[in-house]
């Protein structure tokens, strides 16, 4: 699969997120520099760090060893736990490295989107859970049995409320017919975003059931029309989608009402569902159909309660998804 | 918290999980003189840290020079106790730098209004996010009872021996005056759970909140408040679903004005008093003006990558 | 260095060229000046010629001619500004002594570089001749009066009709001049077209294609004017060099060497000439997370910068002489609350705007001795704009590793002075560890200083179990406020204590020349180009004189008494004021010193002389020279 320029427009769009998770990354490193270089120097007491530190304007001028050795000696570290933080140093450095690459996923066709988008999350929390097994370290906390695994793989599930308010949004491209993106609602919390960069044709409504009163959800043809979704400060999920498809932008700031949130600007025919495996043709007019209903105010709408609004027969939809979909996000406990 | 200065190693896994009780924040045992108000700020203040769990390594109290400005010591937080009328620019260093931490400034009049004044000003504009709290006893109680700006006019001091010459600064209409001022409020030594409360919406304001404590110095100020302290009649308290909400204050008092916080109109015309009434309450509020800590705001790179970057730079001047 | 052919005094119209090959002057190094009113650009023009010619691998040093005014009047003396531009086969290490080339663009502002006895006798001079036909009655008479005057000299003055031909390119001349003397200045001097053009697409990279293209019709008219007019270039060979270099001013040096020390946040209150510090990192900080926080004064940007450092950074703030004063009492505090800063000063002369834009040795004292009370603290002193670069990353790792200030002071000099060095290679280590947050062992204080060195762990905000309170107070090692006398003279001792640590690890410093001999000459700062070349010639006449340079003017290099005993004199050489000794009412005993001296005869208690120069300019080799030969003259009071 050939990665198209509506990639490298997304990162941009998505430029504060991204930014914000990478410089508590570039922070984190240099936090686990600091740690080391002051451990490591307390271990051997080589005065190549010192001169080094010192810069160039020493040379002659200052006897660095002398300088070294006057220094406050800083408290002493096994030498497991240097290693293991040395390990963390080239994780957190690798993943800093990675820069753009770090957000972004290509879903090999015929693989389940979702498994995709959680190992890609797992990696990238490897970077929180580096940072919990420094903390743990650091206060003599550390099991091996326990918490290696932290290195490895840190599934979403494990991410606690702030890291899930942190996490980078994720770039996936996924070819059309792969993208059901229904599983993915379990990791629309925090400040999560996922934009799908569906290639070739694909259904036409597919983020339809995902809508739901806190989730900025999008369908857009091109990368500039996610600006708003990229502020927002919540869960989100875009899916950049052909011609072919709906166009919608169900912004959770925009109003009370499901009607009020959701603008669609383009609704395909309902004849306009196209072949694909696995996606019955009335699967997929079912969820125009849904779209359509949501985005649809009721005929004479009561003046007085905006409360009454879930009453109506679209708002109780939403409610009820909303409900599924809260269930299956619930998180408590994590 | 997931501002740019956020490192991932801030999530405070290994941090002191226990509740706090009010004898943890405290420090030294306060110095001030018996009757002193500074020890009812001190103790609004105490409560505050309590009630809101505040994390004592993540919080710092900056002070200038005077009896106010020992605050910081009879607190077990980080504190810098630095210079007569500096707190201000010492607390903005910190907070842009570490937007982290909480930060309060804690100021005397002389402090804040006369010597400091430059500072008190830009930080109003700046609007960098913090509690700034001027303790006001209309007197330079540290230095022994000299004339300050806001010493009522005729008031006599070592100084001013025939009684203060001039008109007092109203440190209220001077805040609310000052582009991109984004809370001011008052309140009183005399009424701890309405101090409190103060404080508590102070520490929940995003920006610099601007927190005026009308302190009774029984040594030099004496009489001074007494009229407000005797006669509650003669205050008048700024009630307001959006304003400060404590039912003490509100039961005690029986003079309301409902003022909308968000009104700076009537904020300034409240605040200008005249009729001789002490009036406390929040002023005026706005959450939306832009705070400089985060305009400044910047991403952080590793070391690597600022080698790079200055390498390319390096690269503009190369021969 | 005579050039031949000078045709003496008479000024002379340009000939027409011969169509024989021009002839070639070789040098090994020359001066260039272009002076101008200010705003007709001839800095602009100076900075592209030294640029290039550092580009093609000359030695360059260039300082800038600056008026003190915005807008002096025009065609006064008083106003000349721009460029001096030294260049050489070699390494350039000051402006030299006199010009040898000189672009004028009006006579006044040449009679007062004249006055200023800053031009070779033989010097060759390219001067507008627009002014001698001009309408004005006036400026005909000033132009036959300058004449006249400079008459008297033995200059090779040649006229250039600059208006008249730039008026051919451009509408309004004042504006399109100083391109079209670069071209010619090119021309004479043989400089590589080609980086010509790339140094001015760089230096206008911020205005349209049109200006541009403008500027490089203006060379092109120059290049040609020089070609049909003069009968001769200059050659000063560059050397081949395989080491990559920088170039660059002392501000942008000091910006750029904070970065590479990894420090991240700077405030300041605009001061000249350390401003332009600011300037350059307006543009380049942010790009590596930088802040530059223009505070409403001196003082708060001094307690912004404490602030910063307190919460964990070493933060920095750039100042000149009278900012200094302001951030006085501040400094003090760092002091006192070992909180690490570094204080770079651009020393310029006298308060309010005495000499705004000029350069004096004028803080020494003051940066030592300013504060309330004892406040020891380091003061280094970069000579070299490469200096300025590497000064920095040393400072910040002293001031963290100490908890103190370090203070760098540079002056005017370096400041718009632009030399080339090489590239420096950049290094992780260098830079600043982020905060540390790692919970303080139980039981450690936060002044625990250690009972020899009196050094101690910095406690940092957000640090578990390390709450204390800085305080301007007398304190313990707790930082509890103490008012028992030995506390206080505990931590006076202490703070005081890791001076003395540091002086022990530095090295004494190095004699250039011999060893032993009849004169010592000492310097610090920006002066050592020009001192090393002075003794260099002194040395080549046969007398006996060496030179030092200090660069840690606190705590001093160890070792200087003894050096110094080895010489029958010692003096200073500055850029601040002394008594002349054989002044009016100045005795031996009532004469005020240069400021490296006072404090060198109470370090030393040798009897250290000086020789010092405030003329708001950079020292000449040739002059200190003079004061040399005078050390060696018998008759003086002494
Ligand atoms: C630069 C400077 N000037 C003067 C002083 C002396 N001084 C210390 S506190 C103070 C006034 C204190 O009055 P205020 O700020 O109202 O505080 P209070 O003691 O009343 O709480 C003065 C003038 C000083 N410490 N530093
Ligand atoms: S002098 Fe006044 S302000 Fe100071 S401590 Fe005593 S009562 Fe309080
Ligand atoms: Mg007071």
């Amino acid at each position: 699969m050939q990665s198209d320029d509506r990639v490298s427009r997304t990162l941009k769009e998505l430029a504060g997120p991204i930014s914000s998770f990478r410089s508590a990354l570039a922070s984190a490193v240099e936090d686990v520099r600091g740690i080391l270089s002051t451990w490591r120097s307390a271990q051997s007491d080589s005065g190549e760090q010192r001169r080094a530190e010192l810069g160039c304007f020493a040379a002659g001028r200052i006897d660095v060893e002398r300088f070294a050795t006057l220094l406050a000696v800083e408290e002493a570290v096994d030498a497991a736990t240097v290693a293991r933080l040395e390990g963390i140093f080239d994780l957190l450095s690798d993943l800093a490295d990675q820069k753009d690459g770090v957000v972004r996923v290509k879903v090999e066709p015929g693989a389940v989107l979702r498994d995709a988008v959680a190992a890609a999350l797992g990696r990238i929390g490897r970077a929180f859970g580096a940072a919990r097994v420094v903390g743990l370290s650091r206060s003599h906390r550390y099991e091996d049995s326990l918490h290696q695994r932290f290195l490895r793989e840190y599934p979403y599930a494990l991410w606690s409320s702030s890291e899930r308010q942190i996490a980078p949004p994720l770039v996936v491209e996924v070819a059309g017919q792969d993208l059901r993106a229904e599983g993915l609602a379990e990791f629309l919390d925090g400040r999560q975003k996922i934009v799908l960069v569906a290639q070739g044709k694909c259904p036409p409504a597919p983020l339809a059931r995902l809508v739901s009163p806190g989730v900025f959800v999008v369908q857009a043809a091109e990368p500039v029309a996610l600006a708003a979704f990229a502020a927002y400060q919540g869960p989100g999920i875009a899916a950049l989608v052909p011609e072919s498809a709906a166009l919608f932008t169900h912004d959770p700031q925009a109003g009370a009402r499901s009607w009020d949130r959701l603008k669609v600007a383009r609704l395909p025919q309902e004849d306009a569902v196209i072949r694909l495996e696995g996606l019955s043709a009335s699967w997929q007019r079912e969820c125009l159909r849904q779209l359509q209903e949501i985005a649809t105010a009721p005929p004479a709408p009561a003046p007085a309660a905006a409360g009454a609004a879930s009453n109506g027969p679209a708002g109780a939809q939403v409610e009820r998804l909303a409900a599924w979909l809260l269930k299956r996000a619930d998180l408590q406990g994590l | 918290m997931s501002g740019p200065e956020y490192s991932l190693l801030d999530g405070d896994v290994c941090a002191d999980e226990r509740h706090l009780a009010i004898e943890d924040y405290s420090s030294a045992v306060p110095r001030w003189c018996p009757g002193c108000g500074d020890h009812s700020a001190l103790g609004a203040m105490q409560r505050l840290l309590e009630s809101e769990q505040l994390k004592r390594e993540k919080t710092v109290f900056c002070s200038g020079i005077g009896c106010s400005s020992r605050f910081p010591h009879y607190l077990k937080t980080y504190g810098f106790h630095g210079l007569h009328g500096r707190a201000l620019p010492v607390a903005t260093g910190i907070k842009m730098t570490r937007p982290d931490l909480h930060v309060f400034a804690i100021m005397g009049d002389g402090d804040c209004c006369s010597i400091g004044l430059a500072h008190w000003l830009h930080a109003v504009r700046y609007n960098v996010d913090m509690v700034a709290m001027l303790l006001d006893n209309n007197i330079y109680g540290l230095t022994k009872n000299q004339t300050s700006p806001t010493t009522p006019q005729g008031h006599k001091s070592n100084t001013q021996q025939q009684g203060s010459f001039l008109p007092p600064l109203n440190p209220l209409t001077a805040t609310l005056g000052i582009t991109n001022c984004s809370f001011v409020a008052q309140t009183a030594d005399w009424v701890p759970a309405h101090l409190f409360q103060t404080l508590k919406a102070a520490f929940h304001h995003q920006g610099f909140a601007f927190v005026r404590v009308l302190q009774r110095c029984p040594v030099f100020t004496a009489g001074i408040y007494q009229d407000a302290v005797r006669h509650p009649d003669n205050v008048e308290l700024l009630t307001h679903p959006a304003g400060i909400c404590d039912p003490d204050a509100e039961g005690l008092y029986k003079n309301h004005i409902s003022h909308d916080p968000a009104d700076l109109h009537e904020a300034r015309r409240l605040a200008e008093g005249g009729n001789g009434k002490f009036r406390l309450g929040l002023f005026f509020r706005d959450a939306s003006r832009p705070r400089y800590n985060e305009t400044r705001a910047l991403p952080k790179y590793t070391a690597e990558e600022k080698i790079e970057i200055l390498n390319a730079e390096l690269d503009r001047y190369a021969v | 260095m005579s050039t031949p052919s000078v045709t003496p005094s008479e000024s002379q119209s340009a000939p027409p060229a011969s169509g024989a090959k021009p002839e070639i002057l070789r040098r090994s190094e020359h001066t260039v000046e272009i002076v101008s009113d200010s705003g007709e650009g001839a800095q602009k023009c100076g900075q592209i010629f030294g640029a290039v010619s550092a580009k093609m691998g000359n030695g360059v040093w260039t300082v800038e001619i600056i008026p003190a005014e915005i807008q002096p009047p025009a065609r006064s003396p008083a106003g000349a500004s721009g460029n001096r531009i030294r260049i050489g086969t070699h390494t350039v290490t000051n402006w030299g002594d006199r010009a040898n080339v000189v672009v004028a663009f009006n006579e006044q502002v040449l009679l007062a570089r004249h006055r200023l006895e800053a031009l070779a006798e033989d010097a060759i001079i390219f001067l507008e001749d627009m002014w001698e036909k001009h309408e004005d009655e006036q400026v005909r008479a000033e132009w036959q009066a300058a004449l006249q005057e400079l008459s008297r000299a033995r200059y090779r003055i040649i006229r250039v009709p600059m208006e008249e031909i730039c008026l051919t390119v451009v509408d309004e001349a004042r504006k399109g001049k100083n391109m079209f003397v670069l071209g010619l200045l090119c021309t004479v001097f043989q400089r590589d077209m080609a980086r010509v053009k790339a140094q001015i697409e760089h230096q206008f990279r911020t205005k349209s294609n049109e200006v541009r293209e403008r500027n490089i019709a203006l060379v092109e008219l120059g290049v040609r004017w020089a070609e049909e007019h003069l009968p001769f270039r200059i050659e000063v060979p560059p050397t081949e060099s395989d080491r990559p270099m920088v170039v660059m001013n002392g501000n942008e040096a000091v910006g750029m060497g904070a970065m590479a020390a990894g420090m991240d946040f700077m405030a300041m209150y605009p001061i000249t000439p350390a401003t332009s510090v600011s300037h350059y990192l307006a543009e380049a900080f942010h790009k590596m997370g930088g802040v530059v926080h223009q505070a409403e004064d001196e003082i708060a940007a001094a307690g912004c910068a404490i602030g910063a450092s307190f919460a964990g950074k070493v933060a920095f703030t750039v100042t000149s002489g009278p900012g200094l004063a302001l951030k006085t009492e501040f400094i003090g505090l760092a002091t006192m609350t070992e909180t690490p800063l570094v204080v770079v000063d651009v020393q310029r002369g006298g308060p309010s705007t005495g000499l705004p834009t000029k350069v004096e040795q004028a803080d020494l004292l003051a940066a030592l001795f300013g504060q309330p009370g004892d406040a020891p603290k380091v003061i280094i002193a970069p000579a070299t704009i490469e200096e300025c670069f590497h000064s920095m990353i040393t400072a910040r790792r002293i001031a963290e590793a100490f908890r103190c200030v370090v203070m760098v002071l540079t002056d005017a000099n370096l400041a718009t002075g632009v030399q080339p060095f090489p590239r420096p290679k950049l290094d992780p280590r260098w830079q600043v560890r982020q905060p540390d947050q790692r919970p303080v062992p139980k039981d450690t204080r936060p002044y625990e200083w250690d009972a020899r060195s009196g050094l101690s762990r910095r406690f940092i905000p957000g640090q578990p179990e390390g709450m204390f309170v800085a305080t301007g107070l007398s304190h313990d090692e707790a930082s509890r406020v103490s008012y028992v006398a030995a506390t206080n003279a505990l931590g006076l001792k202490m703070r005081s204590r890791k001076m003395a640590v540091l002086s022990e690890t530095l090295r004494p410093p190095e004699v250039r020349g011999d060893a032993t001999g009849d004169l010592l000459v000492v310097g610090w700062g920006s002066t050592k180009g020009a001192i090393e070349e002075a003794v260099d010639r002194a040395r080549a006449k046969g007398l006996k004189v060496s030179s030092t340079h200090l660069t840690f003017l606190a705590p001093m290099q160890p070792g200087l008494k003894e050096i110094f005993g080895r010489f029958r004199k010692v003096m200073t050489v500055e850029i601040n004021h002394s008594d002349e000794p054989n002044d009016p009412f100045i005795t031996k005993e009532n004469r005020r010193l240069g400021q490296l001296c006072w404090l060198l005869r109470a370090h030393t208690l040798v009897d250290v002389d000086c020789w010092s120069r405030c003329y708001g300019e950079p020292l000449r080799p040739d002059h200190i020279l003079g004061g040399i030969e005078r050390m060696f003259t018998k008759g003086e009071k002494r």
